[in-house]
């Protein structure tokens, strides 16, 4: 098999949690606690994961805007953790990223086309009439007037300033670009439109994605593969549809059977999970997720699951295999 | 349109965007207070700008009629409006030039404390960490030191001179700055579109001076208008006590210093620079509470 285009190993970001006059570390938030995994050329990846599983720090961690505690990604044959100052920059030409808060993620200061020509004058590519060219043409990819290189981002909607955030994200002709909850904060008519348009950028563009959701039904229409998080850890990394059909983690199963199902008289198992996830600062012994588990065993409570390939493809850490 | 704000400033850049002039016109309806501070602040930069053509006579010529007979001052009259000085020298010019100097320590100095302040205050918010620590207790420190103290001392040691004046007030009034400048990268660098600039390998640089330094600007030129009302008095108070600009060069501080000594028999010598000092520093005040009134959002009735 071809060397895969991104391969993340063993990555870790632990936040120091800090305490008293001195700020002395009293201990960490395990936020991402050893993750690894590859992602094929041209494969849409999709992370789930409840809300603070890590799923968005990992993604950030990747790029480096979240400096990771340890680990090592691997991008085209580099490493990225080893990389600094201008050829890290450099390396941010291949790898973009599209954030959660379309409001929060452009500047309110910059015009739409200041926006879209900025990542191009920071890497010193073309001339200006070129730039102010591929901004409106880009503007139009993504479906929307050219014209708007003229406005400012407060006169758009959510929708239209994701497509501009997807837009930005493109500018540099990145061959990997991380969705970090690209239509979360969308309604959900939107939402469909632009994963509509991810999916034809993607095949216009060759491009690799990386696509952090909570929204199952999301991730399932969008990802080729699909992993599962659990407080800061794998749980189980399988081809979508293997992972919609035949789920093994318990957890992927308590997740899968909360993801409505359009027909009113269908009968199914609903598994309900009790409690809380645990604070990651101070996570249970023994397999993470023995605290909410319908099956737990009492090996759960004492030894960490090992990570296994249990079928052709489907990886996952938990002893039941 | 009052969409959810991730930043206060946000109305202003809304709000420019519909038109300098009409916003102009309705903050002034709105802040009354700006108007009458920005008046005053305009007359006083037309004063010291064109002193040479306003003041009726040279303010270090001593006139043979500018004493009486006994050798007191003359009281205002027709060819002396605001009266004479110890020396016989018009008090009216000398105010005029006067202003000169207050306003030039003034800005100067508050420049000095704005570049100095707003530095720091960017580095230490920006950057955090142990860089953070040590340029905030050296805020700290600098705060917590007598400001005429240190002033006087400088002072002493650099020599009187206008020059030195302003570099001694203005390498103390940094603290507040880099206080406020730094709390305010705080709020704004955890906006996305900050992280969006570094995931499109903009520099340090770029990120310090083209995103964050503007999105912090509305609160530091509040801090430099009311800073230069503070920097204008400091001067006075320095000349009053005899180590801030030196005669004959006129400044408010140093006619107020001289007319101490004869309060008695003339009045006018302290009444004409110490009104004018009020009136200045009143001006600023008012100009740097306004907008600051302007600036934040949470005193705006509007938006």
């Amino acid at each position: 098999m071809a060397e895969p285009l991104l391969r993340v190993k063993d990555l870790k970001k632990y936040f120091p949690i800090r305490r008293g006059v001195l700020q002395r570390t009293v201990g960490y938030v395990r936020a991402v606690d050893g993750v690894s995994f590859e992602v094929e050329r041209g494969e849409t990846l999709g992370v789930v994961g409840e809300s603070g599983c890590g799923k968005s720090t990992m993604a950030r961690s990747i790029l480096r805007l979240i400096e990771p505690t340890a680990g090592e990604v691997w991008f085209e044959g580099e490493n990225l953790l080893r990389l600094s100052g201008s050829s890290l920059r450099h390396m941010r030409r291949q790898m973009q990223i599209v954030f959660q808060d379309p409001y929060a993620s452009l500047n309110p200061r910059y015009s739409i086309g200041y926006t879209l020509e900025e990542p191009m004058i920071v890497h010193r590519l073309h001339t200006p009439a070129e730039r102010k060219r591929r901004v409106r043409w880009l503007l139009e990819r993504v479906g929307l007037d050219p014209d708007y290189a003229k406005r400012y981002p407060h006169e758009f909607s959510g929708g239209q300033r994701q497509r501009i955030g997807i837009a930005r994200a493109l500018v540099l002709q990145p061959k990997l670009i991380l969705l970090d909850e690209p239509v979360a904060a969308l309604d959900v008519s939107v939402q469909s439109q632009v994963l509509n348009l991810l999916e034809d950028l993607q095949d216009e563009f060759d491009l690799t994605y990386i696509f952090v959701a909570h929204d199952l039904s999301v991730v399932r229409h969008i990802s080729d593969r699909i992993l599962v998080l659990y407080l800061g850890r794998m749980a189980e990394l399988a081809d979508a549809e293997v992972l919609f059909v035949d789920p093994l983690h318990p957890y992927t199963r308590a997740l899968l059977s909360a993801v409505p199902v359009p027909d009113p008289d269908a009968k199914r198992e609903r598994i309900i999970l009790r409690g809380d996830v645990p604070s990651p600062a101070n996570p249970p012994h023994g397999c993470p997720f023995h605290t909410r588990c319908p099956v737990a065993m009492d090996v759960c409570r004492s030894e960490v699951p090992a990570w296994r390939e249990v079928k052709p493809r489907h990886y996952v850490a938990c002893h039941l295999y | 349109m009052s969409t959810v704000l991730p930043n206060g400033s946000l109305t202003q850049a809304a709000e420019r965007k519909r038109g300098i002039g009409r916003a102009l016109v309705k903050s002034i309806r709105e802040y009354p207070m700006v108007y009458l501070g920005s008046f005053i602040v305009f007359v006083l930069i037309v004063v010291a700008v064109f002193a040479p053509w306003l003041a009726p006579y040279d303010p270090t010529k001593q006139f043979a009629n500018g004493l009486t007979p006994d050798g007191m001052p003359v009281a205002p009259n027709h060819q002396f409006l605001l009266g004479t000085d110890d020396v016989g020298r018009d008090e009216l010019s000398r105010l005029i030039y006067g202003s000169r100097v207050s306003l030039e320590v003034g800005i100067f100095a508050t420049f000095i404390s704005l570049v100095i302040g707003t530095t720091l205050g960017l580095i230490s918010g920006y950057f955090g960490g142990v860089i953070d620590s040590v340029i905030m207790r050296l805020t700290d420190v600098v705060l917590a030191f007598p400001f005429l103290l240190l002033t006087m001392a400088l002072v002493a040691v650099l020599q009187p001179s206008v020059t030195n004046v302003f570099i001694a007030i203005g390498v103390q009034g940094w603290g507040t700055m880099a206080r406020v400048v730094r709390g305010q990268v705080l709020a704004v660098k955890s906006f996305e579109y900050v992280q969006a600039e570094r995931a499109i390998g903009a520099s340090t640089a770029r990120i310090l001076f083209r995103v964050i330094l503007p999105n912090v600007l509305g609160p530091v030129i509040v801090l430099a208008a009311l800073s230069v009302g503070f920097n204008i008095l400091a001067e006075a108070g320095l000349s009053v006590l005899g180590i801030g600009v030196q005669p004959p060069t006129p400044s408010w501080g140093n006619m107020v210093s001289e007319g101490l000594l004869t309060y008695r028999f003339a009045p006018w010598m302290m009444w004409a620079p110490g009104t004018a000092l009020l009136i200045a520093v009143l001006g600023f005040n008012l100009l740097g509470d306004g907008l600051r009134d302007i600036f934040d959002p949470r005193t705006t009735t509007h938006g």
